[in-house]
C-alpha cells in the first residue's frame, strides 16, 4: 500500500519552493522504476534537493554533491527494490544517510571541514559575533553522527518518529530517546561556542 | 511523575508525539517545574534555531547522473534478505563489498521482532564497547540479569557448554563471562582480552538477532563453509553465524582477519 498523505512533511513541503514535487508522487516513481529515463528525471528533480540538503548537514559541503550523486546512483539502480512497504522519503533518506556513513568510514577521523577547526580555535568573546545559526552549523558537525542523523530528519525534514524510525532501522521508542539525547548534547555544544539560549 | 520521567519525554512532548493521557501527565509537571520548563523552552528554541539553517541549494547534475547509469549495468543480481549476494570467495573481498555494498543493504529494512528495549540496548553495547568493553557488558548485564558464570555453571543454566570453553586462540585471555536472560533467549557472553589490548565479546545464542546490529552497514559471506553476517560497526566488526544449533556473535574485531581467526577456532570447516 502505498502511502498517500505525509502530514509530518507538509510543513516542510510548503516551506520550499525549490522542491515542489515532494514527496514525489507515486507515479512518478513507478515510471522511474520501469527505468524510463524521463521518470528518473523526473524522480531526481523531484528529490535532488532533499538529498542535496540532508548530505549537507550530515557530511558537509565538500561531499555533499558526491554523496547525492552516489545516492541517486543507488536509487536508481535498486528502485525496483522499493515495494512502496515505506515510504518512498524514509527509503531514500535511508541511502543517504548510509553513503554520507560509508564516506565518513572511509575518511576515518578526518574532520567533515574545515569549521571543526575553527572551533576548536575559537576565543571566548569571538562567539558572540558569530550568528546563532552558524553556532547551529558548527555544533550539529561536533555531534554524533548518529545524534545528528535523527535531529536533522526531525527537525529539518520535519519526519514523525515512526518515519525517522522507518529510515534508520530503528523503533519509534529509541527514537524518541536518541532525538531526547540529541537536544542536549547538542545544547550542551551550542553552549560551550557561546549559545546564550 | 519525577522530573527525571518527564525530562526523558520532553522531546516527544515537544514534538507532539505523546499519547494525550501522557502528554497532558509530562505538561502538567512542566507547568509547576522551573526545571523542566526551563529545558522546555531550551529545545524549543533549539528548534527554532533550526528552522534559521541557510539552505543549501544543489547543483543540476542529472547531465552526470544519466550519463553514469548508461555505462553502468543495473544489478541483476539475486538479493538475499539483506539485500546483499551471498559470496563465496575471500574475506578480503567482504572487506571491500561492506564498502561497496554496504548502501544496497540499507534498502531494505531490518525488521525487528524482539522489543524496542532489545535494540536499543544492543544498541547502547555498541557505542559503549567502543570506549570499554567491561562497561558495554555491564550495560548488558544490568539490563538482563547477567550472572556471571563459569564453565560449570554456564553448562548448568544453559544446558549445553559454550564454544569458548572448548579453548581460546593463542594470544586471547577470557576476562569475564556471564548468562543473561535477554529477549531472545537465554544468551552466553564472554569478554576476551588479546595481547595487543583489544577486546572482543563473543555471544552465543538462540537462532540469528539482526535486530542487534540496527541499520549498520552489513554484508553476508560464507566463513568456513557457513553462511555469515559481518556488520561494521564504526572502528571495529561484529560477525554472526551459526555455531552447531545455535549462533555465534563475535563483536570488537580490528579488521576481517581478526574475524576469521576467531571463528574458525571455534567453528569446525562447513561444506566445500
Amino acid at each position: 500500500m502505498w502511502p498517500n498523505e505525509h502530514p509530518n512533511l507538509s510543513e516542510t513541503a510548503q516551506s520550499s519552493a525549490l522542491d515542489s514535487g515532494w514527496p514525489p508522487a507515486e507515479e512518478v516513481i513507478r515510471t522511474a522504476q520501469g527505468g524510463d529515463r524521463q521518470g528518473q528525471r523526473r524522480l531526481y528533480d523531484a528529490c535532488r534537493e532533499r538529498v542535496y540538503r540532508l548530505a549537507y548537514r550530515m557530511i558537509g559541503p565538500d561531499d555533499a554533491a558526491d554523496v547525492s550523486q552516489q545516492t541517486f546512483l543507488q536509487v536508481f539502480r535498486n528502485i525496483t527494490q522499493f515495494a512502496g512497504q515505506s515510504r518512498f522519503e524514509t527509503w531514500l533518506f535511508r541511502i543517504v544517510l548510509n553513503e554520507c556513513f560509508q564516506l565518513r568510514r572511509r575518511r576515518a577521523r578526518r574532520p567533515a571541514y574545515s569549521l571543526c577547526v575553527d572551533v576548536m580555535d575559537h576565543e571566548p568573546g569571538q562567539e558572540r559575533s558569530t550568528d546563532a545559526s552558524d553556532l547551529l552549523e558548527m555544533a550539529l558537525l561536533q555531534l554524533d553522527p548518529d545524534l545528528r542523523s535523527i535531529f536533522l530528519l526531525r527537525e529539518i525534514e520535519h519526519l514523525g518518529y515512526e518515519a525517522i524510525g522507518e529510515a534508520l532501522g530503528i523503533p519509534a521508542g529509541t527514537v524518541a530517546s536518541r532525538l531526547n539525547r540529541a537536544r542536549r548534547e547538542l545544547q550542551g555544544i551550542l553552549i560551550a561556542l557561546g549559545w546564550e539560549p | 511523575m519525577n522530573c527525571r520521567e518527564v525530562q526523558e519525554q520532553l522531546s516527544a512532548l515537544l514534538d507532539g508525539e505523546l499519547s494525550e493521557n501522557v502528554a497532558a501527565q509530562v505538561a502538567s509537571h512542566v507547568e509547576s517545574c522551573p526545571d523542566c520548563s526551563e529545558q522546555l523552552r531550551v529545545f524549543r528554541e533549539l528548534s527554532r534555531l533550526a528552522t534559521s539553517l541557510s539552505t543549501p541549494v544543489a547543483s543540476n547534475a542529472w547531465e552526470a547522473l544519466s550519463s553514469e547509469l548508461a555505462n553502468t549495468a543495473p544489478s541483476s543480481e539475486a538479493l538475499t534478505r539483506f539485500g546483499i549476494p551471498r559470496l563465496n570467495s575471500k574475506w578480503a573481498v567482504a572487506a571491500g563489498l561492506l564498502l561497496v555494498c554496504g548502501t544496497v543493504g540499507l534498502v531494505l529494512a531490518f525488521q525487528s521482532h524482539h522489543s524496542h528495549n532489545m535494540a536499543e540496548a544492543f544498541d547502547h553495547f555498541l557505542v559503549e564497547f567502543a570506549k570499554s568493553p567491561s562497561q558495554a557488558e555491564a550495560v548488558l548485564s544490568t539490563m538482563y540479569e547477567g550472572q556471571p558464570v563459569t564453565a560449570t555453571k554456564a553448562e548448568r543454566l544453559l544446558n549445553y557448554r559454550p564454544a569458548i570453553y572448548r579453548g581460546l586462540p593463542p594470544d586471547y585471555s577470557l576476562n569475564s563471562a556471564y548468562v543473561m536472560k535477554m529477549p531472545c533467549c537465554t544468551c552466553f557472553q564472554a569478554n576476551l582480552a588479546s595481547n595487543d589490548g583489544g577486546g572482543i565479546a563473543v555471544f552465543e545464542h538462540n537462532g540469528e538477532q539482526d535486530e542487534w546490529f540496527g541499520v549498520r552497514p552489513s554484508t553476508e559471506v560464507l566463513c568456513r563453509g557457513m553462511p555469515t553476517r559481518l556488520v561494521q560497526i564504526d572502528s571495529y566488526l561484529a560477525a554472526s553465524c551459526p555455531c552447531g544449533p545455535r549462533y555465534l556473535t563475535i563483536v570488537g574485531a580490528k579488521n576481517v582477519e581478526e574475524v576469521e581467526r576467531l571463528l574458525a577456532f571455534w567453528i569446525p570447516e562447513h561444506g566445500p
